[in-house]
């Protein structure tokens, strides 16, 4: 009969090898990065930097702005993440709040521009990497076969043809969704903000949970316009899709995406290491293949099908205001128009 | 044999003094097995339920939560939208279920074991694609677009047909079972007394499978009610249960609100399950006799080519979704250009794992089901074929039931709040594969466990009083006779595990982490991308690692264990 007790001692031994490759998967060399960016900007940006540092191990996870951020507060008592690399800068702000964040100075601060990082901190507590703003993208083919026009203003949008066509991300799970909102806040004031939505409301089809949906439904025709930012709709457009990415002509919300070392990261000087390349100048180009605005003074090359004068359509937006007002602002849309019912 | 266990009983009874030290081993490993359910299971609910008695800061609120959840405007009616869903869904799926098993069951018509088999595909899918192929079929640049007249596939329409597919089988399994123990002299009396057709479904056919019905009936709705990968896909704006605790938790930072909504999801579930307890206990007493002969139908022209059409239609619908699932994987750049390629299954260029989420798929099946077995199996053998520690065996059982009135992503949920907790030892297996590997052996547990059970208890209960007569002990006679003789029941629980280990994505998309992403979970992130193709592509790519599986399972069924299982064919 030993082998009953032999048994329970295996019990025993199992746990302790999960416990010790629990543990090991926290080793140093190897770094975890969690991500809110795109993924093929994501992607380019880890290979560059294995490339200049081949030993250092990157476990990643990239999913939408929400997802990241309530992910790093549930590991909050037991943190998992060294880096964020690229996350909003409302998400980040709550973070800090919270005493999340390990503030650094990468190396080449200076060249950062002063917008694009934390002011309020010495060192700061996140550094930006680009700017991206709301934008639509619309489809063109779907909009002759329908018979409605192009879009050239967020106004635009409450006409009743576009009834059913519009898609746009929910501000609860999409930085990209609250963005628009916060927008729209900023250039109408916030009571006309609340009624141009409860128009809006009318024509849109679907809440997506993730900012890059709408124009990838767009450029599908699964939508025929998409409300979201330009980097995917100009993604789509190299793709081959019949696409347009239009910038409202009232004025853009904008916000800036950042890269912070976490308060409990296990390999911290790799943590620098990344943080240091994500504000280098060969990093700042590769930024600048997917957003027009990037952090780094003296880059800015065109992109490719990229609209023009987002820059001069950028309203100023305070990003502290809008990480304060997060909750306030999600719970009023969630009680106008969370529960919508089938879509008409 | 019988000879030999009474001797057994009556020696032990004779040396009752030294009974207990006898059972210490029996005794210890049931202690063991109480433990790893009581920290895979009970903990971690535990630890869930108190999560919706807390605020943010872990201070106790008594219901606050809950009254601050349905204070919240426009609350109740996802909570509305799901009943409703689930009883729609489950409505029409056990009237096509019920047609189906009576054609399989009570019909000559030609084709019944194929019709068997087709229901049963969706098992092998996960419940992502159905939502996939729909949208192939019926989105707004959908093939068959025109069918909906004008109505919208995103929201109840395309949940419902999703999920209508998804729990088909499971429905169908169920009442055929149930129809085809009808005793056949039951259908020879009532001809005897010239009852009509009508007459005789309502005073035989339906009574008989009443009980499967209502076991069907709760067994569907606890499964659509909550399901998370159909509404996730072509849920639109219409927010059920399932969905609106990942937007809750993933998208809102809102865990107070999570705990809360998995409590209300396991609610049902739980009720569901009690009342399919309840049924099967009148049931047993009213089963079929032991002189009971099995129904044969007659042939009959118009009732066999009835449900020949039917039976065509329902698998044409099914086989129709599978393959616009593998067509949408092949299409370029849907829907502007429907040339075929490959390019979908380039995965790496749409999402950062590629193929790695695969392979870890191809990993957590294959720990799951290697780990999954042996537990339950062991698990099993250890509760039937031992004495000692009789109310310890009580609180087991329970355990071992618990799992399947539990919705995955609540264990899910319930995984992240005791495992991620500060002070847990075992806080290390979060973020690794083990945790994947844990909580889907316990998702899954209740069934091998009653498969094991069942199968255990047809083995003579002398077996181990012979060794013991012959010195042999009973690990040694476990392991050269149980074993073999369990070796067909061993395999199918170990294909049961794999094959839902690679399809299931409700508790895993809690819990997976960034080196530890499966399959289900990229079908999930695509299509939150609206990377329709790639999603469809990896969704196909599960779907062909199931049957494979299962094609396996059946080669080797038939192959290797003739030699071993031959004593069965002289035995019945």
């Amino acid at each position: 009969m030993f082998s009953f007790k032999s048994s329970s001692r295996l019990r025993v031994l199992a746990c302790t090898a999960a416990l010790i490759a629990g543990l090991s998967a926290a080793r140093a060399g190897e770094l975890t990065v969690y991500s809110a960016l795109a993924k093929e900007h994501f992607a380019e940006l880890i290979a560059a930097f294995q490339a200049k540092y081949p030993d250092i191990k990157v476990n990643q996870l990239i999913d939408s702005n929400g997802p990241v951020i309530a992910r790093l507060l549930a590991e909050k008592a037991n943190p998992r993440a060294d880096v964020l690399l690229g996350a909003s800068v409302p998400g980040l702000v709550m973070l800090e709040k919270q005493g999340m964040l390990m503030p650094y100075a990468p190396a080449e601060l200076s060249e950062i521009k002063e917008r694009f990082r934390d002011t309020r901190s010495d060192p700061p507590n996140w550094v930006g990497t680009d700017a991206w703003a709301s934008a639509l993208c619309f489809n063109t083919a779907e909009g002759e076969a329908k018979g409605v026009a192009e879009p050239t203003g967020w106004k635009d949008l409450l006409k009743p043809e576009y009834k059913g066509m519009i898609v746009m991300p929910n501000p609860n799970s999409s930085a990209t969704g609250l963005l628009a909102i916060a927008g729209w806040i900023k250039l109408f004031g916030e009571e006309e903000a609340w009624k141009y939505m409860d128009g809006l409301h009318e024509n849109v089809a679907q809440y997506v949970h993730s900012g890059s949906k709408p124009c990838r439904m767009a450029a599908t025709g699964e939508a025929v316009i998409g409300i979201a930012y330009a980097a995917p709709g100009v993604k789509a457009i190299n793709d081959g899709a019949p696409l347009s990415v239009v910038i409202p002509s009232e004025g853009v919300g904008s916000e800036v995406e950042g890269v912070a070392i976490l308060a409990g990261a296990h390999n911290v000087d790799d943590a620098r290491k990344l943080a240091d390349f994500a504000a280098s100048r060969e990093a700042n180009e590769i930024h600048n293949k997917y957003y027009a605005l990037v952090a780094r003074k003296g880059v800015s090359n065109p992109v490719p099908n990229y609209p023009t004068g987002e820059e001069a359509a950028l309203v100023e937006m305070d990003f502290y205001w809008v990480a304060e007002n997060r909750d306030r602002i999600l719970a009023e849309w969630q009680k106008r128009y969370g529960s919508k019912d089938a879509p008409k | 044999m019988a000879a030999f266990s009474t001797a057994a009983a009556e020696n032990e009874t004779g040396r009752k003094p030294r009974l207990a030290f006898r059972h210490l081993p029996e005794t210890l490993s049931l202690l063991a097995l109480a433990l790893f359910l009581a920290v895979a299971i009970l903990l971690p609910v535990g630890t869930l339920l108190i999560k919706g008695l807390q605020d943010a800061e872990g201070n106790f609120v008594g219901l606050a939560n809950f009254v601050r959840y349905f204070a919240e405007p426009g609350v109740s009616v996802v909570f509305w939208n799901s009943l409703r869903i689930a009883f729609i869904s489950t409505c029409l799926t056990l009237l096509l279920a019920s047609l189906y098993a009576f054609a399989l069951t009570h019909s000559r018509m030609p084709g019944r074991a194929l019709f068997r088999g087709i229901a049963l595909v969706p098992l092998l899918t996960p419940s992502l694609l159905p939502g996939i192929a729909l949208i192939y079929l019926f989105g707004n640049q959908g093939f068959l677009k025109s069918v909906l007249m004008g109505n919208s596939l995103y929201g109840p329409i395309g949940i419902v047909i999703g999920e209508v597919f998804f729990t088909f089988p499971i429905a169908l399994m169920i009442v055929s079972t149930a129809l085809s123990t009808i005793d056949r002299r039951l259908y020879e009396a009532s001809t005897a007394l010239r009852a009509g057709s009508l007459r005789r479904f309502w005073t035989v056919t339906f009574p008989a499978m009443r009980f499967g019905l209502g076991a069907a009936f709760f067994a569907t709705f606890t499964k659509v009610f909550t399901d998370f990968g159909v509404p996730m896909v072509i849920g639109g704006s219409y927010p059920v249960l399932a969905t609106d605790l990942y937007q809750k938790v993933i998208g809102g930072f809102d865990f107070q609100m999570g705990a809360v909504v998995g409590i209300l999801l396991f609610i049902p579930a739980a009720l569901a399950f009690l009342a399919t307890h309840l049924i099967q206990r009148r049931r047993s007493s009213e089963g079929m006799g032991s002189r009971a002969v099995v129904h044969v139908p007659e042939p009959h022209g118009p009732r066999d080519a009835a449900c020949l059409v039917f039976c065509i239609l329902v698998a044409f619908a099914i086989l129709a979704i599978l393959v616009t699932a593998v067509c949408g994987s092949l299409f370029k750049l849907w829907p502007y250009n429907l040339s075929f390629s490959f390019g979908n299954y380039r995965f790496a260029e749409y999402e950062p794992s590629g193929w790695g989420a695969y392979l870890n798929s191809l990993k957590l099946a294959s720990a799951t089901a290697l780990a999954g077995t042996a537990v339950t199996f062991c698990g099993a053998y250890v509760l039937e074929r031992t004495r000692g520690a009789g109310g310890l065996r009580g609180i087991i059982h329970f355990l071992c039931i618990v799992p399947l009135a539990m919705p995955g992503m609540v264990l899910g949920l319930s995984y992240i709040f005791f495992f991620n907790s500060p002070g847990n030892p075992l806080g290390g297996i979060y973020g690794t594969m083990t945790i994947l590997v844990l909580s889907t052996v316990v998702h899954l547990y209740t069934v091998p466990h009653l498969t094991a059970l069942t199968a255990l208890k047809q083995i003579d209960p002398g077996l181990e009083a012979v060794g013991q007569s012959l010195k042999v002990s009973q690990p040694v006679t476990f392991l050269r006779v149980i074993l073999p003789v369990c070796l067909p029941t061993i395999l199918r629980i170990a294909s049961y595990f794999f094959m839902n280990a690679m399809t299931t994505i409700s508790a895993l998309v809690f819990l997976y982490s960034a080196n530890t992403k499966v399959a289900t979970v990229s079908v999930v992130l695509l299509n939150d991308n609206a990377m329709l193709g790639p999603a469809a592509a990896m969704s196909v790519l599960i779907v062909a690692t199931s049957a494979g599986v299962v094609a396996l399972q059946w080669l080797v069924m038939r192959g290797l264990l003739g030699k071993t299982q031959s004593w069965r064919g002289g035995a019945a």
